[in-house]
């Protein structure tokens, strides 16, 4: 795929004009998806797409255009033709932009991540056998991902992946459920039955009555899974310094008001995870590793070349949303082993489910607990409880509420699928934070 | 469609039935912010969708290479699929669930896309941002348009061949407004329409931005929303929400057949409540209605080829039938709708919500006012959350009124409420005339493994509701 893109771009490029700088990005899936409901295959779906963007500058304008391409290159490049001339037509009376960002050479890469993957109905059917004893719903996806850019400045970065992955959940008679998923690029069956099997463990912790909780402060283990949830709505916004500039962001009581997070608190944009490329849509590479949140100081932002251009600021390479796409929590010292002891009396909770901001300027998030959450006496699990809905600030779960991280995190691989798979995750630990406010 | 025609020629000895659904659709998005142009940008998505029944089985593999050999490949997959998984197979199904019709639908526009150029719709837009900043207290003024055409091909070995053609026009507009530490952002609200260009009309939008504007520097001295349970009333730009999560969601088939339990969640309705629950007061009236001139999901076939029509979902607050297409009525015995449908060419179809209306009353938004002692009136959606059983939910909007004895007092910032739907909906109390419906909808419903963004419309009317718990910000 590579070498199929390297050829249709350089009949882009061929085509520019002396005046026109080009920019030419793909991005590509060969993916199976397999929907399971009760253990069995509710969908099955093979998708093949290849999708191509160009972008052309010329005098301080700037328009681009995504659209399928079929991969195969002499209908392509007809495609191309009209979409170039499209392009050119319609630049002619488009404004100058506003905060124009030229193209520039930001180097080359090129990453190559490609395992062996079983073949998908294989795979389908030891999965339907593993799991025929119990109610499970889920998906699972396999395939290989490819993403690429190559500019008329010289600029080529290449990265694919190969990779899949189970996101499952199981249920019990009385509709408990647990959650669990395992995913990589090389399929073990004795590690994937492990994982069933501990899943199969919880929900039988799941099969007492629930316990009924009235709203109000407790005191909660906020397992790996469920502060993903927590990060991945912080990113919405919260690590964008235009947001910032905008009036829009979470931190505005931060930069404002003199809150604060807690001292426990380090987060990083951390491309050691190797599950995206460090290239963003425009090409530029980000560094390896930069520190967001340093024991509970803001070091940097994310800055975009627009965002830094409009408001003067350096631009770290940040994409266009200013968004984490590979998020790091630093680990802290609380071991496995003592999780329910330190909580004492109060919730574990292993997930959350829908969360949004409820008021995003003030930092305050608000969502459900969803699967295998527990109440919890004297470090002792008791009973599982009826989903409750929280409302809280990050400047009371992540600050002065936030009393321990564990000392173990969980890499976890964005799973959505809007449009194509993306591409990406997380590394998260555990929380123990007290004061956690439920209001329903 | 003839070249489609050959080819499923070829694949009908192969296996018990077949069909391909070509999908192509066109968006330009057009931006401005702060009185000046931003962005402008095309997206085209172009491929087929190849779907093959084997041995009860359907399986499906979409393909953006739309030559013959690249459409015979994508069948193959699907085949091979259908036939090494068949012993696995959740549902059995023949091709009665894929009912041979013919026809077309395009939406009906007056001012064809085409008419403007995008350079000029962004100086439109630019206007609007101008509109926006009423005061040196507004940060930030930004507009964007997005205008979509998407044309949907389908042909089956069984005879089904139809064409349909949508226009929509999505927008929105924002402004915020800054004083000390103090921040409140006022929007339009974001709507989606199957309307040409008639819908951007400057006339009304440059009008509705200076109220949008002033309203966002109105909040800077507004006071907080009281914690209180009181009387709420809302408006259809906040309404409409509560809709699509508290009703759409849980009515959908497939959630109820537990599909969705891994992602998007189950649903508090069962299938022995169809037919006999009392959703809400008796008040309550909602439609599945594809035949609403310019909502968002109007079409005449879902995309498993079902005629669509008109179809009470809760009548006189009962619940009657659910949102499903074939698939799901043929698994649960549940009447539902012809709502099966797919956001693009490489997704499946699923139950969609389509457009989920209410029914109006015979209330003015004057007699709701008067009736209410101490209340709330609510404006425009800015937060949304629901548990994963469509249960218990809470709402922020951006813009509230206090009502005192039938009368408008003040304005609130930060309104929010919560509640839980099972409760909520036997507490509508007054439902709006005519004269307070609205036609709204969102370009983004997620769903479904894989993930699927799909339009949805709601037509809703303003709507008063006893008891419920209202709160301010943080």
């Amino acid at each position: 795929m590579e070498n199929y893109f390297n050829q249709i771009s350089q009949y882009i490029l061929s085509k520019k004009q002396t005046e026109e700088e080009v920019t030419v990005t793909l991005s590509g899936e060969k993916t199976q998806f397999v929907r399971f409901n009760k253990s069995k295959v509710r969908q099955s779906t093979d998708v093949n797409q290849l999708n191509l963007s160009i972008a052309i500058q010329k005098d301080e304008k700037e328009y681009s255009f995504d659209f399928s391409i079929t991969g195969i290159l002499d209908n392509d490049q007809s495609k191309v033709d009209d979409i170039y001339e499209t392009c050119r037509s319609r630049m002619l009376d488009m404004a100058k932009a506003t905060f124009f960002v030229p193209f520039k050479n930001n180097g080359s890469s090129s990453v190559s991540n490609i395992g062996e993957l079983i073949e998908i109905t294989e795979l389908t059917n030891i999965l339907c056998d593993e799991t025929a004893h119990v109610d499970l719903a889920g998906i699972l996806t396999s395939g290989i991902s490819y993403r690429g850019n190559i500019n008329s400045l010289g600029q080529s970065h290449w990265f694919e992946s190969a990779s899949f992955c189970v996101d499952y959940s199981l249920y019990s008679a009385k509709e408990k459920a647990v959650k669990g998923s395992y995913g990589g690029s090389t399929f073990e069956l004795g590690a994937f039955k492990a994982i069933l099997d501990e899943s199969i463990r919880n929900l039988k912790h799941m099969e007492k009555d629930n316990k009924v909780l009235t709203p109000g402060k407790y005191r909660c283990y906020l397992a790996p899974a469920a502060i993903n949830e927590i990060l991945d709505t912080f990113c919405w916004g919260g690590t964008s310094q235009g947001a910032l500039k905008q009036g829009s962001s979470p931190l505005l009581p931060y930069e404002n008001e003199g809150k604060r997070l807690s001292p426990h608190f380090t987060l990083n944009e951390d491309f050691s995870l190797g599950l995206t490329s460090q290239f963003n849509e425009d090409g530029e590479v980000f560094t390896k590793k930069l520190p967001i949140f340093k024991n509970g100081q803001l070091e940097n932002l994310l800055v975009s070349s627009r965002t830094a251009k409009e408001y003067g600021y350096k631009s770290n390479a940040a994409g266009a949303e200013e968004s984490l796409r590979s998020p790091v929590i630093e680990t802290g010292d609380l071991c496995r082993e003592d999780i329910l002891k330190q909580l004492g009396t109060g919730l574990y909770i292993s997930n959350l489910h829908y969360l949004n901001w409820s008021d995003q300027k003030q930092g305050r998030i608000t969502g459900m607990t969803r699967f295998a959450c527990f109440w919890v006496e004297n470090g002792e699990i008791i009973a599982p409880i009826k989903d409750l809905r929280f409302d809280d600030t990050i400047y009371q779960f992540w600050g002065e509420n936030l009393e321990q991280i564990t000392d173990f995190a969980e890499t976890e691989l964005d799973n959505h699928t809007y449009s194509e798979r993306t591409l990406g995750g997380t590394q998260c630990p555990g929380m123990l934070v007290k004061d956690f406010n439920f209001t329903l | 469609m003839e070249n489609y025609k050959k080819l499923l020629e070829k694949f009908s000895s192969a296996c018990d039935w077949a069909s391909i659904r070509e999908y192509k659709e066109v968006t330009d998005l057009v931006m401005a912010r702060n009185a000046k142009p931003d962005q402008i940008s095309t997206g085209e998505s172009h491929g087929v969708m190849v779907e093959v029944l084997y041995g009860g089985q359907i399986s499906y593999a979409g393909t953006c290479d739309l030559t013959n050999e690249g459409i015979q490949k994508a069948f193959d997959k699907a085949l091979t699929f259908a036939i090494k998984t068949k012993q696995n197979n959740l549902c059995n199904f023949d091709d009665s669930i894929r009912p041979a019709n013919q026809g077309d639908y395009q939406t009906k526009t007056q001012i064809p896309f085409e008419a403007v150029s995008l350079a000029q719709l962004q100086s439109n837009l630019v206007d609007i941002t101008k509109a926006l900043k009423v005061s040196d207290e507004i940060i930030e003024a930004s507009a964007w348009a997005m205008l979509t055409k998407t044309n949907i091909n389908y042909i089956s070995t069984n005879g089904a061949n139809w064409s349909q053609e949508f226009c929509i026009v999505s927008k929105d507009f924002s402004a915020t407004a800054s004083r000390d530490n103090e921040n409140q952002t006022r929007s339009y609200g974001m709507n989606g329409r199957q309307l040409g260009l008639e819908d951007i009309d400057m006339t009304l939008l440059l009008k509705e931005a200076k109220r949008v504007g002033s309203q966002a520097v109105e909040l800077l001295d507004a006071e907080e929303c009281p914690t209180d349970q009181l009387d709420l009333i809302m408006a259809p730009d906040q309404l409409y929400l509560q809709v699509h999560e508290s009703i759409g969601h849980p009515l959908e088939l497939d959630r109820i057949l537990g599909d969705e339990r891994n992602y998007a969640g189950w649903s508090f309705i069962g299938p022995d409540d169809f037919g006999k629950r009392q959703y809400g007061s008796d008040l309550l009236n909602v439609t599945f209605d594809p035949t609403l001139t310019s909502e968002m999901a109007s079409y005449v076939f879902d995309d498993n080829g079902v005629k669509a029509s008109k179809e009470y979902l809760i009548k006189d607050g009962v619940l009657l039938r659910g949102i499903g297409g074939i698939e799901s009525q043929t698994r649960s015995n549940i009447p539902g709708v012809s709502c099966a449908r797919s956001c693009d060419w490489n997704r499946p179809p699923m139950d969609r919500m389509g457009n989920i209306n209410i029914e109006p009353g015979d209330t003015s938004i004057e007699d709701m006012i008067k009736g209410v002692k101490k209340g709330i009136i609510m404006y425009t959606n800015r937060s949304w959350s629901i548990d994963d059983y469509r249960n218990k939910f809470q709402f922020g909007c951006e813009y509230a009124k206090l009502i005192e004895d039938g009368k408008i007092t003040k304005t609130l910032k930060n309104p929010n409420y919560r509640g839980v739907t099972d409760s909520f909906w036997m507490n509508l109390d007054k439902v709006g005339d005519k004269s307070t419906y609205e036609i709204w909808g969102s370009p983004y419903c997620g769903k479904g493994e894989p993930n699927q963004s799909i339009r949805v419309g709601h037509a809703i009317p303003t709507c008063l509701f006893k008891n419920i718990e209202v709160f301010g910000g943080a």
